[in-house]
């Protein structure tokens, strides 16, 4: 259902702070230890910061708006691109995202566990990683299962213990090492040219922004001012994540590792340290529910889950993550990789979506044709798909990988000139752009008119 | 047996039709939605989100490239 403006609960305070609460999560550490393998601490604030405000103003632009005016989900809102059926694919991409950062969390719980075991005295074996992921996977079912309220009970103390312990990192890394020792920190596992590990940095800052994608729509339907549905995602999901991401490169450098379990205890000694592992247990915990709980939502678009009780819906959620428990290192250790993915996914969406609302539109869209499934709709393209934006997509995926593969790590030449995120954005808006008006015959697509009425023939709630 | 199966499907189709009469009032309240009650958006706005989201930032990594 749509947002009414009266059920919008975030003015610029409420935008800010929520942005920031999402925006600070353990997922944060992970990214930063990722960065700190490729450049040293000043690279890496530059890179994650910068970068990061670059993916989030990039994914934020064709969606914000938009949300805001109609009250709307970010998936709703690809349908005059993608077609009303093939949002499906999207949704999918989607989930693949969510389910990905929900598993490498989970891993990261378990990882937590084990440490602190290690830190108490205990030699455990890596079975702990496996059963850690498991206990992650029911504790979120039964936060998630538990309703919103539960999960905001969480994150309310969890976000300020955050915060905390970021301070807390910060503190320890200068009153014990200083900045001159964590800038002088070489790269954990650099290739052997600077330029090409401090472009693929950057590539990692901005497809850690464009990773923002699925929350971005959530947040500006909430928004009451078109103002707040954008600046506190740049400002909070950019700027501030990063810095928070920083913060993690700067430890992993200092501790030589890029696990951020692995940071705490010789960073703060045992007894803080074992207190901050708990505490970033328990964080993750939270993350994971709140990926659950937005996959959930999303799952509801498909006709399938559409009237399922919410219990089958988080379990549906969280099976995907069982393969994380079975081989935890080995899909953890994919995590930059699957980092890089969220460019190659969203920064092509991105552009077609950006040239589809603001240059073939015009900043209008029909909300009678986003909810109608009959083949009236102005949205349903041919079978529902706008085969045209899937083909743009895989152009700009193909691009992506042709500039830098994130699974094998090869990369182009060219990769010195074009970023892998941005090319693909700009060359998948365009071709879809261009081949738009080729099919309209250089025309844009009928304009939506000033007074349109119902009723919905299919409507698809 | 029919009966209930009846009585459910009666319900559920029930529900659906409130579901649809409320999404279709939704929909007609916020296409009718003025854009001033949506709060300002001016060129302003353009180049300050511009030059905080994309121009800055690639200047900023551009500057400390190897």
């Amino acid at each position: 259902m749509p947002l009414l403006p009266s059920e919008r609960e975030y003015g610029t305070l409420g935008a800010n702070s929520t942005c920031f609460a999402y925006g600070v999560a353990t997922w944060c550490f992970l990214t930063g230890g990722y960065v700190a393998e490729l450049v040293g601490a000043v690279e890496a604030l530059i890179c994650l910061v910068a970068g990061n405000m670059i993916g989030v103003f990039l994914a934020s632009l064709p969606l914000s708006f938009v949300c805001q005016r109609n009250g709307l989900e970010q998936v709703d809102v690809c349908k005059p691109a993608f077609g009303s059926k093939g949002i499906i694919v999207v949704l999918f991409l989607y989930l693949v995202n969510m389910l990905g950062w929900s598993g490498l969390i989970l891993v990261m719980f378990g990882n937590g566990i084990r440490n602190i075991a290690l830190a108490l005295g205990y030699d455990v074996g890596d079975w702990v990683v496996s059963l850690g992921v498991i206990l992650g996977i029911v504790l979120s079912y039964l936060i998630v299962t538990r309703g919103v309220g539960m999960l905001n009970r969480f994150n309310g103390l969890i976000t300020p213990g955050l915060v905390l312990l970021v301070a807390f990192l910060l503190y320890m890394l200068f009153a014990e090492h200083g900045w001159e020792a964590i800038t002088q920190a070489a790269p954990l596992s650099p290739g052997p040219s600077p330029a090409v590990n401090y472009l693929i940095a950057v590539e990692l800052g901005i497809a850690s922004g464009f990773s923002w994608w699925g929350g971005i729509g959530f947040l500006a339907r909430n928004t009451r001012t078109r103002r707040n549905s954008i600046y506190p995602e740049v400002l909070q999901l950019g700027f501030s994540s990063g810095a928070v991401c920083a913060a993690g490169s700067f430890s992993a450098l200092i501790v030589g590792s890029s696990d951020p379990t692995e940071w705490m205890v010789p960073l703060g000694g045992v007894l803080m340290g074992v207190i901050a592992l708990v505490f970033v247990a328990l964080a993750n915990v939270t993350s994971t529910a709140v990926s659950v709980y937005a996959s959930g939502l999303a799952l509801r678009h498909l006709r399938v889950f559409r009237s399922a009780g919410w219990k089958w819906v988080v379990c549906a959620t969280l099976i995907p993550c069982l393969p994380f428990a079975v081989w935890p290192g080995e899909l953890s250790n994919l995590g930059d990789a699957f980092l890089a993915y969220n460019g190659t996914m969203y920064a092509p969406i991105s552009g077609i979506l950006l040239v589809d609302y603001f240059f073939l539109r015009r900043q209008k869209i029909s909300l009678w044709s986003i909810f109608e499934d009959d083949k009236t709709g102005r949205y349903h393209h041919v079978r529902g798909i706008n085969w045209l934006a899937f083909a743009a997509l895989l152009a700009g995926q193909a691009l992506y990988v042709f500039l830098y593969n994130p699974f094998s790590g090869a990369t182009h030449e060219w990769l010195e000139t074009l970023n892998p995120s941005l090319g693909s954005f700009v060359f998948s808006g365009a071709l879809y752009g261009v081949g738009m008006l080729v099919i309209g015959r250089g025309r844009r697509p009928e304009p939506v008119p000033e007074v349109e009425s119902g009723p919905l023939i299919q409507p698809n709630i | 047996m029919a009966t209930v199966q009846n009585g459910a499907h009666a319900t559920k189709t029930e529900a659906e039709r409130v579901r649809v009469e409320e999404l279709t009032k939704r929909i007609e309240m916020i296409s009718a939605l003025d854009e001033d009650e949506l709060g300002g958006w001016t060129r302003m706005d353009w180049v300050l989100i511009t030059v905080l989201g994309i121009v800055g930032p690639l200047v900023v990594l551009y500057g400390f490239a190897p």
